[in-house]
């Protein structure tokens, strides 16, 4: 499956503090997409992914490395980060 | 089915509430103790019933206890700084009583966001992390972004003021 084609891909953060999360809404707060010291952060594209797929995803992969549950997520398109000047580095493939 | 693991590329009140000399105790540890003593006396005088600054900026403390370590958010954050919260604390006493008090947000820097937040196209955000600047950033309406710094020499910066003053009386 190549990457980024026609309208951009879906790409999701997990959340695991809930110092991310806005009370009055549930929406993320910035600091869920600010970046580490080596300003990278972590995404998962999940176009075309069955939603519980996503969240199996989630909590095989980004929990037990965070420590915490995963208690959200936050998805945006591709484009989206584009339109900041950023960029999309794809890692690797995770067969489910 | 298969999925990808991707990365986000980046591009490129001076308070003295009550003085702890102790032999042997560094600057440091010193001021955690202050710190400290600040939370205790505002939840004081929250009890009494100044709730507009001493509730948030017991909050405010609350998040410094949380978030004063190292990896606070299990991906490598760093500790908020001592002097980031001082600076926060500063910048409540300053917001005019016409405006609300912000929500305070940590950063995986070590800086200390202040939020108002009114919907997703209405945003205005001041970051500070101890070092006499700040921040800012706002989505005032659809289209309207603004971001950019500022010296902070403990005053309100008269743009900030105006921006806030635009934000929720337009």
């Amino acid at each position: 499956m190549a990457f980024d084609q026609g309208d951009g891909e879906e790409l999701t953060r997990f959340v695991v503090d809930r110092r991310h999360i806005r009370r009055s809404d549930n929406t993320v707060h910035h600091n869920a997409f600010m970046p580490a010291r080596d300003d990278t952060l972590s995404v998962y594209w999940i176009t075309e992914l069955p939603d519980a797929e996503v969240w199996d995803i989630g909590n095989t992969h980004v929990a037990p490395y965070r420590g915490k549950p995963i208690i959200g997520r936050a998805d945006l398109n591709s484009l989206v980060v584009y339109g900041e000047s950023l960029r999309v580095q794809t890692l690797g493939a995770q067969q489910n | 089915m298969t999925a990808i693991g991707a990365t986000v590329q980046y591009g490129p009140s001076s308070y003295s509430w009550m003085p702890m000399r102790q032999p042997g105790v560094s600057d440091a540890a010193r001021k955690v103790g202050q710190l400290l003593g600040l939370s205790a006396a505002h939840r004081a005088i929250s009890a009494t019933g100044l709730t507009r600054i001493a509730d948030p900026v017991a909050s405010l403390y609350d998040l410094y206890e949380e978030c004063g370590v190292a990896n606070w958010d299990g991906e490598g954050a760093e500790p908020l700084s001592s002097d980031a919260v001082e600076e926060a604390e500063q910048l409540v006493y300053l917001i005019p009583s016409s405006i609300p008090i912000p929500e305070f947000v940590p950063e995986p820097s070590g800086a200390i966001a202040l939020e108002w937040y009114e919907g997703r196209d209405r945003v205005y955000l001041l970051s500070v992390d101890g070092t006499k600047s700040i921040q800012f950033a706002a989505i005032m309406g659809r289209g309207n972004e603004l971001h950019g710094r500022l010296n902070f020499d403990g005053s309100l910066p008269v743009m900030v003021l105006d921006h806030l003053k635009l934000f929720f009386h337009g």
